[in-house]
Formats: structure tokens, sequence, C-alpha cells
């Protein structure tokens, strides 16, 4: 299931990035002209003129064998490139990730619980939370709380984990914001219509505990749908970080994949694109495996029905 | 509060909130310089007091390679200056000093290079002739595909004679190679080390070998190159007293303001002048503005259009509201030119060069002019096209003032708008040219002499002469003032073209904007004019204090 969207989606890609405009000789010599001479040599050292599918079939051969080729603009392998990137990204989706999960939830829930005046100011709070995009809460929160303040700094990767941490917290919230919001109203939205429910009714006029009723009956009730959203927005973060990651200035296989695509580096854009996608498929079935341990009526491998 | 109340206070709330809003995003425009040549302007900042550990610097982007033969654009030549040297050596003020080597013309068409003795690679070993001839040999090798080959067209030969000399014999005589010796052109690289990398020269796996003040300390692609201080340099005038220099490759200009005002970035040279008037009010930052090789021009890419009319082309360049334009996109940093080419690259005769432009008239707006030659030339009405990219913000600027310039004088006028990965491609797909009669640029030539630049875009078969333009007076002046020994006589015959040149438009020079060097208070001495691209003059970087 994997290996067949992963070769749909290379095929795809490799396609689309051929027919975009662009040229990556024209990135390598930043835009001033060379002589045609020299744009033949390094059109045929790149193989830029050869037909599309002998291009896509040298590529998928060389990956089938592990070999993801060479960035055209750095000349590094793609596997370096990559690794040395990935890292930055998954600790700024894992960051994110904890920051939705506990953030969201919380709110979400609290909201439910606590109708009236809390309820009023979180749904204010995450409506305000869903309208601010990643980039217009980098900027806010990189002249606040770095140029302001001088409490985290404003760009950069750090080394070293603290470093690291206090260098992904802004983008992180950041990255967050309207993730939390989202995360939080659907929480919300759950566990309301849980509390409504007619057997959590019946469980407390029959007395049960409100603490065993929210725990057994509506919590673990609600969850159901609050993991696809989650789920679903965790997945894309991977894909979504590449704005956090340009605005910060973080060395993200989202940024490189930006660059690599206006560049027209297809080893680049080819590789970071599987993973991206290898990601999202994965998150998903992490997401169904879960659905079994919450929901006893869904069993793995069942067919749908 | 009745309804009606309500309705009206939200109407003024709204009101007054757009007022507040309007105020708040308005600049003050900045008057624009006075016409006063930038040569003028200082090309170097107060001397460094003492040493500094590290320095971080930013490039508008991050670097791709580290070859002197592929070193094309500002972020390149910022790194490569600092490691690696050449022949000769550019000096702030644009004067051309000896370098590794001293040059002179044996004959007009023999140049003999003496190495200067003493001068080691970072691995210890000497500079040697066969070192000179590799990299001069490599830097025109047609099956490497290095992009400075053309300044090496005149070149019949280039050979090592005794042990410490190189002779270059000429098909034809050849003064401007001097200069470009002196550039990326001119780089000396190792033999040894860069045949043994082969095709990994200067790529993240091989590294490079040079005899520069700094040395290669570790290079994450894409994400920060470090150069520490060489102590065994061979020139104590120009030994680092900055210990370490750390360079990133920062492409937003937000991010970058953040950084500077943050002093996570410790200095750099814009590139992109949409903070500049923020970058002037940060506090703890000081802008510098020197001489510049750059001019921004308007490109005619299709002369079997309307442009190819020469009348029309003077009717634009006297609709286009130059002071309105430096103003808005350089904050005042740019001046109207007199001349094809930035002062900036007056680098010899500079009188001869400054007595042409004080007699030269500036380039006013004059739209009753430019009406008359529209309709003389009978192209009233007729439409152009011009390439922008909105993602590129001074460009999507200065299309839009072309437009509205070309509609003000009864031509009509389109955008053809690209994104800016693809805005490039106007420079070397004649594929992508084809969709548009014009497009605007920022170029520059490699060392100081006007011509460097205007050959590439006047002569026919110049790199960047997109529409086979020809002037048989301008292309036998430029070539007279290459074979041209006397630097005064070359420096007339540059004038003259140069005159030519402001007559005809080719191009249409917009502005000469200056050198913008930003560096946080706390340090000072590099240089604030361009020659950071070719020489290793960072090296004068040090506190403040």
């Amino acid at each position: 299931m994997l290996f067949a969207s992963l070769l749909v989606a290379s095929f795809a890609i490799y396609g689309a990035l051929y027919l975009a405009p662009g040229n990556p000789i024209a990135v390598l010599t930043g835009g001033r002209a060379v002589s045609p001479a020299t744009v033949r040599v390094l059109e045929a050292r790149y193989h830029l003129n050869e037909p599309f599918l002998t291009r896509y079939w040298h590529w998928l051969v060389d990956a089938l064998h592990g070999n993801f080729g060479i960035s055209l603009i750095n000349r590094q392998t793609v596997s370096s490139l990559i690794s040395e990137r990935i890292g930055t990204t998954a600790g700024l989706v894992a960051y994110t990730a904890l920051i939705i999960l506990v953030f969201g939830l919380s709110i979400g829930v609290l909201s439910a619980l606590r109708p009236g005046l809390v309820d009023n100011l979180l749904v204010t709070l995450t409506s305000v939370l869903t309208a601010t995009p990643s980039f217009v809460a980098a900027i806010v929160l990189i002249s606040v709380f770095a140029v302001k303040l001088h409490w985290l700094p404003a760009l950069g990767d750090g080394q070293g984990f603290t470093d690291q941490v206090k260098h992904l917290t802004l983008p992180a919230i950041a990255l967050a914001a309207s993730s939390v919001a989202l995360v939080a109203r659907i929480s919300r939205a759950s566990v309301r219509e849980e509390l409504g429910r007619e057997h959590v009714q019946t469980a407390t006029s029959r007395g049960l505990s409100r603490r065993k009723i929210l725990r057994k009956h509506v919590l673990r009730n609600a969850a159901i749908p609050i993991a696809t959203v989650t789920g679903l927005t965790i997945a894309s973060l991977f894909t979504l970080a590449a704005i956090v990651e340009e605005a910060f200035n973080l060395n993200g296989i989202g940024a490189a994949l930006v660059n690599a695509a206006e560049s027209k580096d297809f080893a680049v854009v080819q590789a970071i694109s599987l993973i991206l996608v290898a990601a999202f498929v994965i998150t998903n079935a992490i997401v169904d495996v879960l659905y079994a341990f919450l929901d006893p009526r869904v069993q793995l491998g069942a067919a749908a029905s | 509060m009745t309804a009606s109340t309500a309705r009206y206070a939200a109407i003024l709330t709204t009101a007054l909130a757009l007022v507040l809003a309007v105020a708040g995003c308005g600049r003050t425009a900045a008057a624009p310089s006075a016409d006063t040549a930038s040569a003028s302007l200082p090309a170097t900042t107060p001397p460094a007091k003492g040493p500094v550990k590290q320095v971080t610097w930013a490039l508008y982007r991050d670097i791709n390679t580290l070859d002197p033969a592929f070193a094309y654009d500002y972020p390149e030549n910022t790194v490569v200056s600092t490691m690696c040297e050449a022949l000769e050596r550019q000096q702030p003020n644009g004067a051309i000093e000896p370098g590794l080597a001293s040059l002179h013309y044996a004959t007009p068409t023999k140049i003999m290079l003496t190495l200067r003795p003493g001068i080691h690679f970072w691995d210890g070993h000497p500079l040697t002739p066969a070192d000179v001839v590799f990299s001069l040999r490599r830097q025109s090798d047609p099956k490497l595909g290095g992009f400075y080959g053309s300044v090496f067209d005149r070149v019949r030969s280039i050979t090592a004679v005794g042990t410490h000399q190189v002779q270059i014999t000429l098909s034809q005589p050849d003064y401007w190679l001097a200069g470009e010796l002196s550039a990326m052109p001119g780089v000396i690289i190792e033999k040894q080390y860069a045949e043994a990398k082969g095709h990994a020269y200067g790529t993240p796996g091989g590294g490079v070998m040079c005899t520069g003040p700094f040395k290669l300390k570790s290079w994450r692609p894409g994400a920060e190159i470090d150069v520490v201080a060489n102590h065994s340099y061979w020139d104590p005038s120009l030994r680092p007293r900055v210990g370490e220099i750390r360079f990133e490759g920062i492409s937003d200009a937000a991010a970058l303001t953040s950084g500077l005002s943050t002093g996570a970035v410790d200095g750099t040279y814009l590139t992109d002048t949409s903070n500049l008037a923020d970058l002037r009010h940060l506090s703890g930052v000081s802008v510098y503005e020197g001489p510049s090789f750059d001019t921004d021009y308007f490109i005619p890419s299709n002369l079997s259009g309307p442009l190819g009319d020469a009348r029309v082309r003077r009717a634009l360049s006297l609709a286009f509201d130059r002071s309105s334009y430096i103003s808005t996109v350089y904050d005042g940093g740019a001046q109207i030119p007199h001349l094809s080419v930035n002062p900036g690259t007056w680098g010899f005769a500079r009188d001869v060069f400054q007595q042409a432009w004080n007699s030269a008239p500036a380039p006013t707006q004059n739209l009753a002019r430019a009406r008359a030659l529209i309709r003389a030339a009978g192209a009233k009405g007729k439409q152009i096209v011009i390439g922008t990219s909105t993602g590129l913000a001074t460009t999507a600027t200065e299309a839009d003032a072309w437009q509205a310039a070309a509609q003000s004088i009864g031509l009509r006028a389109k955008l053809y708008n690209v994104s800016p990965a693809n805005y490039i491609d106007f420079f070397t797909d004649p594929g992508a040219r084809r969709h548009v009669d014009a497009f605007t640029t920022t170029t520059y030539g490699d060392y100081a002499d006007p011509a460097a630049l205007d050959a590439t875009y006047v002569i026919p078969g110049g790199s960047q002469n997109f529409d086979h333009y020809s002037d048989p007076q301008i292309t036998q002046l430029l070539d007279k003032a290459r074979a041209e020994a006397d630097p005064r006589l070359r420096a007339r015959d540059d004038v003259a073209a140069e005159r030519l040149i402001m007559k005809e438009l080719p191009w249409i020079p917009v502005a000469d904007p200056d050198t913008f060097l930003v560096m946080n208070k706390r340090i000072t001495g590099a240089p604030s004019s361009f020659v950071y691209m070719q020489a290793p003059w960072l090296a004068r970087l040090g506190s403040a204090r």
C-alpha cells in the first residue's frame, strides 16, 4: 500500500516538475548571461535535454538501488542533504505535535466541560488562532519575543539539545497556532456531543461519579473523531513546516524542498516529496491502529463495510 | 445605543482605523541623493581598533559552489574572495595592483606574469607557475564549461617560463584581460589538489585549496559555511583581525532585519534594498554606502518590435521618473545616470570619466518631448510587453513604473508575470524572452572599467546582447579601447562609447545604486565598496571598541 502510493506519487511529481517552467542552469549562473556554448555543456552534463521517460526510468532504477542522486545546485548527494536536514524538521514537527496535543486537547475539553465564561473566552481565542496563518504568527512572535524581549532567538537551528529546543520554540508555536485552534474546536464539539448522549445521562442519573463518567463514557467515545482530525493535522505538518522554516531560516527539508522546486533540482524534489508522502501515509496508518484500541468495534484488517 | 448611532459609531471607528493604518504604513520619502558621482563616497569604513573572535555574515542565499570557474553571483563571490586570490588584487577604490603576481605587457600581444616569491597554499605547497597555467587553462576550458571562458577569447597560449613566470600570448592586443585577471577568472587554485579532486573540486565533498587570508573550516551546504583565519598568510598588511567568519544564507528580508536587530547576524552587503529604510533606523547597527559596479537597467530584449526604434527607447527614457524611483526603491541611495555605467567603475583615469559625466546631461523627465518622439516614430498606440515578477519586490516596482511611463506617452504596455525562480530565465533562455519586449535587471562587470559591462550587451556576440544589437561606431570604439595600452586613451574611448550608448540606448540605464554595507556597531573595517566581490578585504574586519 505504501509502496504503491510512493510509486504513483513519484511519477506524478517527476512529471509535474518536468512540465513546470524553470531552469537549473539559470539558478547556477545567478541570472547573469553566459555563452550558449557553456549552457550546452552544462545541459549535457546534467542530462537536461533527455526525454522525460528516460530520465524518470533512470531515476527509478537508481532509487530502487538506494541511490537518490545528486543535487544539481550544490553538488551534494541527496542522501546527505536530507540526513543533515531531516532532524530539524522532525524535531520541529514533534515539538509542534506536542503543543497541538497538549494545548489543543486541553483547551477543547476544558471548553466543553466548563460552559459559560470560560467556554466563551476559549472560543474567542480559538477563533483568532484559526484566522492566523503561520507566517503572520511567525512575524508577530519574532518581533515580540526575539527582537523586543530577547527571550528567544529570532532565527537559526541551534547546536546541542537545549539550544535546539530554544531555537525551535517560536517556530513550533507559529506552526501550531491554527492547528491548536482546529483540534480544540473539534475536541470541544466531540466532547459536547458525547455529554449530551442518552447513555451518559443514564449513567449520571444512576449515580456514577463524574470522573468515571468522563473517563469511560465521554472522553473515550469522543476520542475517535478527535484522533482523525489530529492525525491529519499532524501528518500535514511535515509539508506546512516549509513556511515556518523559511520565516525562521531553519535548515529543514521543507525549506530545501521549496528551493529545490524553484530551481528544478529533480533529484532533491523527488526524494523529499516521497519522504513527505511516506510520512503522511505512515501517520494515517498509526491513526488507524489507534482506532482499534479506542473502538472495540473496529478490527484491524477488517474489510470496510 | 440606538441602531443608527451604533452604525454611525462603527463607520467612524472603521474610518479612523483605516486612517491610522495608512498613516502607519507610510514612510517618509528620503530626498534623492545629490547629483555627485558615487566615486566620491568612501570605499572603506573606520579601521578596526582590535581583534574580534567571530563574525556572522549574511548572504542573500546559501552558496552553491566554491569553484572560481562557477562563482558568478554575489554569495559565491563574497565567500570565494576571502579564501582564494587572483593574480592581481582589486583595491577598494577600484584600482588594480599586483596580487599573487605582477603583470606587464612585454608586447601588445604578450603578457608576462611574475609570481611573487614566498607564497604558499594552505597545505604548505608553494605557488608555482604550473598552478597558474593550470588555473587559467581550466577557466578557459570549454569542456569544463566555466562561466568566464569568454574573457579568454583572445588568448592563444598560456605557458610557464622558468621558475617564477608565466607567459600569455594573445591573437590580438587585449588590455581588458589584465582587468579580468584581478577577478574570478584570475583566481589561482592548487593544481595538484584540483586534479586529485576532479569534478568534486569546489563542492562540499571536494573542498578547495587556495592562498588567501582565510581557510575553509567547515561547509554545511544550504546552512552555513565557516572560514578561519590563515595565520601564515603571505601579506602582513591584510592578515585577518577576525578569527572566524560564518557565512549564512538568509533569503527573507524580514528574517535578515530581525537577525541584524538581535545581533544573530553581525553584518551583510545588501542585494535587496526593500528593508534598507528599516535597517537605517535600527539602533545597534550602522549602514554604510560606498561605490558600486552595479547598474540598474531597462533591457529592450526584442528589437523587432516597437523598441527596435531608438526614438521609442529615447522617449521611454525621457518618460521615466528616476527621482521618485530612486527614493522609493533605494531610499535615496543611488544616482541618476549621466553615462551608461555606474561611476563606481572608474578605477583609472578618474578625471577623464568625471569630466565626461559632468558635461553629459542628466536624464530628466520630459513627457512632452517623449510624446513628440513617439509620434515621430509612428509608435503611438503600439504595445510593448514588460517582463516582471510580483515575487521580487524591486523588480515588480520597477516594471510597474516602466509600464506607467510607457502609458503616459502614448504606448500600450502589458506586464508578463513569472515566478521569481523563472525571472532569471530571461537571461539564459531565448524561449523565455519570446514572451516579452523588455525586462529589467541590475548587473555588474568583473572589474572597475565601464567597458567591462558595456561590451557584454553592445557588441555583437556579447553574452548579454539578446537580440543582435549592433552599432558599428560603438563596437569600433570599444574594440579600440580593448587594444589601447594607455589607460587615459582607453578612458577616452570608453567615454566616447558611453556617450553614444546614452544616445542610442540599447539598454536604458535607470539608476546607479551604491554598495550598501550593514554592520553591527561592535565591528568595523569591512570595505564599503564593491571590492568585496573579488578581493579578500573582509580580512580588515575587527572590533570597533
